[in-house]
């Protein structure tokens, strides 16, 4: 259940960190290893499990990314040690829409949280890449993800008004 | 810092996605425990960042599932997921939410919006208590098919650590091995410990690398024929040849 529940998020996460469909399954494997080894770890007044699990996942595929450059490194010497595009096809299974999400969101502030979220940017890699600084950096997450807030605040709004003249409905036809 | 500070300073959404030193988590956790409303904020922040890794979920490869729950529970076969049930509740949930609806339209409609946020945050609980329960029942199959299956080896260790106490529990039938490390040195984030096999007078075999975390068994590399295992700490990524000035101990098998 636990997998069937959060294993294509935390695939999506791991993906766009690695950048390959292969080693990021290899990723989403040491994921669920290590949350069923630190099970006991997993404290409920400190995260929510998903966002406790997102953490795992993304740090293993950072260092499976870090390793992979590595041994790149040692065998050409030329490999790029910065992250990748991530420009992933994704596969969105969760009846949610990027675009419909991410709707009014500045294009800059989009970037910031893609490259710190969804690539394992640490922030100050992102304020260096982007060549922005770091207080920067903070201000746009910050930003973005109060976009996100209200968005996800006005679709449960939209829901629940559409869901009561539904009933509503149903009430006047009885 | 004020909570105000705090908030307008982006900690917060860092403290949830991860990219926070340690000193930074134990200060907003400490700002938490202090003001308890903040956890209001971070599950705010949790639910959006949560809605945004969903919008961009890709499905792994199916195969994988049974990949992974080979690696966690063996050879035993997990419980079939139990969502299913749901489906065929649709009727009866139905007719509880329009029951609950009801109710909130009779209560006023100032505070619908906080009942289906409270429904929601039940949903999301539900799901999480129910893949915790699932998750431990499968542990506690994992543990007793590890401890009745399984031969357990303690390491011996060097003078250099004598404090490291850590046990390998290992399966010449399923040709596997598990490492419960209980007291490791410690080590440098540019530091691993590497097992290696030593068979008759052959070169050391590299194996797995851990990072020593948890006293909880995990899967380490088995190689059959072993006379000896042995653990060092190795740079990052593991070396081909063991340091022998960084032996913490070995293992003898059989």
């Amino acid at each position: 259940m636990l997998y069937d529940n959060y294993s294509p998020a935390l695939n999506g996460i791991a993906l766009r960190v690695v950048g390959s469909p292969s080693l990021a399954a290899d990723v989403l494997q040491q994921t669920f290893l290590k949350i069923w080894n630190n099970f006991d770890q997993y404290d409920e007044n400190k995260a929510s499990l998903f966002t406790w699990m997102a953490r795992i996942a993304r740090n293993s595929a950072i260092d499976a990314r870090r390793l992979k450059s590595f041994e790149h490194n040692q065998k050409t010497d030329s490999f790029d040690t910065t992250v990748h595009t991530g420009e992933t096809t994704h596969i969105a299974t969760a009846g949610i829409d990027v675009d419909t999400l991410l709707e009014g969101m500045d294009i800059e502030h989009r970037k910031v949280l893609d490259l710190v979220y969804l690539q394992g940017y640490s922030h100050s890699q992102a304020s260096e890449h982007l060549q922005i600084p770091l207080g920067t950096v903070k201000t746009r997450i910050r930003s973005s993800i109060s976009t996100l807030r209200e968005k996800v605040k006005q679709d449960k709004k939209l829901f629940f008004g559409l869901f009561l003249l539904l009933l509503m409905l149903v009430v006047l036809a009885l | 810092m004020t909570i105000d500070e705090l908030r307008e300073s982006g900690l917060l959404e860092l403290y949830v996605i991860g990219d926070v030193s340690a000193a930074e988590r134990q200060k907003v956790e400490q700002m938490v425990k202090d003001h308890p409303e903040l956890m209001s904020e971070i599950q705010e922040i949790e639910a959006a960042l949560g809605t945004f890794a969903l919008a961009h979920a890709v499905l792994p490869d199916p195969s994988l599932k049974d990949t992974i729950l080979k690696k966690i529970s063996g050879s035993e076969k997990p419980k079939p997921p139990s969502n299913d049930k749901k489906s065929g509740n649709w009727g009866l949930g139905l007719l509880l939410a329009s029951i609950l609806a009801l109710g909130a339209l009779l209560w006023g409609w100032m505070n619908k919006s906080q009942i289906t946020e409270l429904e929601n945050q039940l949903t999301i609980l539900q799901r999480d208590c129910d893949s915790i329960v699932d998750a431990q029942g499968n542990r506690l199959a994992f543990f007793d098919g590890l401890f009745n299956e399984s031969d357990v080896l303690a390491l011996s260790a060097t003078p250099k650590y004598p404090n490291t106490t850590l046990f390998l529990y290992s399966n010449n039938n399923t040709q596997t091995n598990y490492l419960q490390a209980i007291n490791l040195p410690n080590i440098t984030p540019q530091q691993v410990f590497q097992l290696w096999s030593l068979k008759g007078s052959g070169a050391p075999i590299p194996l797995s690398t851990f990072s020593g975390e948890g006293g909880i068994p995990q899967e380490i590399d088995f190689e059959g024929g072993t006379d000896v295992y042995a653990i060092t700490i190795e740079p990052a990524g593991g070396s081909q040849a063991p340091n022998l000035d960084e032996l913490i101990g070995t293992i003898p098998v059989g």
